[in-house]
Formats: structure tokens, sequence, C-alpha cells
């Protein structure tokens, strides 16, 4: 083999070395969880994305969630009053994988756009920050109050256990905001046990 | 020659990279494991740091349950798991991990509230310090299908502050 012909062969070994090596770094950019700053003092490894269908169940690590329902509502009945706004409600039934024996849904986001909704303060008995117990499912609400004017396009609501953990995951779903409709009253009713209360 | 010389830079680069990116994780992962678990199998006491553990004992005490107390489905079972704490010269605290069952789900204590309030005379925490000889006791509120053999986890420390030294009692 000439001296010629082995350079040409070094060069195209480099270069396909070079393109293996971009692409097998941004496949690893692709796929492994978002490193960033949080409040620039604490660095967040963000979680994987589990996606999630309306009537399936979807499992995470430590969280099992099946939503029933997503509803938008002009007003929400709690039964002792009933507030007016803009609101989302998902309905769903939350479970624990067991893997971590205290579990809450410590995170709970609804995000718009550019902006993150967290559940709204204004109702009480919502499961967002409840804690749940492997096999003692729960069912109840998450609630979002958004601006009026942001009710359409596309949303994404995202559920989890401790959203710090390293390398866990959370539950996400995409909701067309369009389908929705925000003239109703949804009633709202109080997390409970999912079986039968003994 | 000098293709030669970029060649094995190039493989040693992507050989010393990928040996640092897996000894600092695993370095990581070691560091975050559990310390050396005590096993105590069912029925035995053993000790562990000079303080004796065991045996653990599961009670179902789902028929104690409170109506009035705050609902639990109604296949749900409501168990207090109670072992002895044989402290050596200095008083011991301890803190309850979970419990888990055959399928390795695990569960918190604290379901005391499905209990009647009478019962908390009969419960004594691991937290507190433990000069004498003792039987702590928890309660825990687990799904029907939960299945032996059950194993309580915990740790001879009392606050969870980074790897602990763990106890891990079983239970038929």
């Amino acid at each position: 083999m000439s001296s010629r012909t082995r350079s040409r062969g070094t060069r195209w070994a480099a270069w396909a070395g070079g393109v293996l090596l971009t692409a097998a770094a941004f496949a690893t950019w692709h796929l492994t969880p978002v490193s960033t700053l949080s409040y620039s003092v604490a660095a967040v490894r963000y979680p994987f994305d589990v996606h999630m269908a309306v009537g399936e169940p979807a499992r995470g690590r430590t969280v099992i969630a099946e939503v029933e329902q997503v509803a938008g509502a002009g007003e929400v009945d709690t039964g002792d009053e009933v507030l007016g706004g803009t609101w989302v409600v998902v309905d769903l039934v939350l479970d624990a994988t067991g893997a971590d024996p205290r579990t809450s849904l410590d995170l709970a986001e609804l995000v718009i756009g550019a902006a993150t909704y967290t559940p709204t303060e204004r109702l009480a008995g919502t499961l967002d920050g409840s804690t749940v117990a492997a096999g003692l499912p729960r069912r109840g609400s998450i609630v979002f109050e958004i601006p009026a004017d942001t009710a359409h396009g596309s949303a994404r609501l995202r559920i989890g256990d401790d959203p710090l953990v390293r390398l866990g995951d959370r539950l996400v779903l995409d909701i067309d905001l369009d389908e929705l409709d925000f003239d109703g009253t949804v009633v709202v009713e109080p997390a409970a046990y999912a079986e039968a209360a003994g | 020659m000098s293709s030669v010389r970029s060649i094995v830079a190039l493989v040693a680069v992507v050989a010393v990279s990928a040996t640092y990116l897996v000894v600092r994780d695993w370095v990581g992962y070691a560091a975050a494991e559990d310390l050396d678990p005590a096993v105590i199998p069912a029925g035995s006491a053993a000790e562990d740091g000079g303080v004796t553990w065991g045996p653990l004992e599961l009670d179902d005490v789902t028929f104690l349950r409170d109506p009035d107390g705050d609902p639990i489905p109604a296949d749900a079972r409501v168990l207090v798991a109670s072992f002895t704490v044989r402290p050596g010269a200095d008083p011991v605290s301890c803190r309850i991990v979970s419990l888990s069952d055959a399928d390795g789900r695990s569960w918190a204590d604290g379901g005391f509230w499905s209990l009647p309030d009478s019962y908390d005379d009969a419960l004594f925490p691991c937290s507190d310090p433990i000069s004498s000889v003792t039987q702590v006791r928890a309660v825990f509120v687990v799904p029907g299908d939960a299945e032996a053999p059950f194993r309580l986890t915990m740790s001879t420390r009392p606050v969870d502050d980074g790897p602990e030294p763990l106890v891990l009692l079983d239970a038929n």
C-alpha cells in the first residue's frame, strides 16, 4: 500500500470518527435529562419524561397515574362554594409503585407556552402534594387556574414525585386546550381512596 | 507515523474519558449505597453495633380500625410491627425506613390514625432515645394483597443523613 493511499484512508477514518463522535454526543445530549441551574444556586437534573394518555395508566419509577378526564371550566364547584375563573381540571387515579416508601405528588405543573402554572391554592383537598402508598390508590383532581387569554393551543401536564431526585422521572400529558370548553361548571370532589372506604 | 500517533492519542483520550466517567459514577454510587446491612432472620435477634435487635413480630390489627378515623380502603390491612431493642452501655436511637413485602413494595410507617386513640400508648417510636430494653412498635397500612414474608428496614441513625447503617428485620 502506498503512503498516498494510506494517507487518504487515514483521512477518511478521521472524518468518519469525527462524525461518529459528534453523532454520539448529540444522541447522549438528546436522550439524557437536561442539567441546569435553578435560582442560580442548585444544579437540578431534570427527570425523564414518561408520556401518558387519557384513560391509560402510566408508570413512573415511584408513581402510577391514570388520567381519567381533562376538562376546562369557567366555574369549579366544590360543594361548599363555586369559584369563577378559567380552569383546567385534571381528574386522575394516583398510585405508588412501592419503590419509595414515602411517595407524594410533589410535582404538578401545567406548561402553556413559556409559562408554567402550579395548581391553584384556592381549592382544598386536591391531589397535588398528597402522599400515596403502593396498592392504596387515590382518586382526585389537580386544578389549575390560568389566564383566560392563554386558554388555547397546546399545554403539557407534568406530575411526579420529588423532581429533584437525580435521574428520576415525571409523567407528562399533552393537552389540546382548544378541545376544552371553558364555559361550563365542573364539580371537584375531594381526593379519596379509589376503593370504597371501609 | 504522525497519523499513527494521532490515532493512538485519540484512542487514549476516549479510553481515559470513559474510564474516568465510569469510575467517578461508580464511586458516587458506592458512596450512596447503604453500609453493609445486618439481616436478622424471622424469629431471631442479633447484635449489631453493641445493640441487640429483634425478633420482629407483625400483628394484623385491622379489626381495631377506627371507623371514625381517616377511612382506608375496605381491603387494606393495618399491621403493627414490633421488635425488641436491647441497648448496650449507651442509649440508642433509630429510624424506621420502611416495611416491604415479598414483591419488594415498601410502605412508610404512620398509619396510627387508623387505630383508636387508646392505642397510641402502645406505640413507641424508634427515634426516642432507648436506654433500657424496649419494645418498639410502629403501624403500617398495607393493601390486602401485600404478601409475606415482610421485611422491616430501619436505620440505627435517627436522622436521614447520607449513607447510614441499616438493620433488616424479617418476619413471616
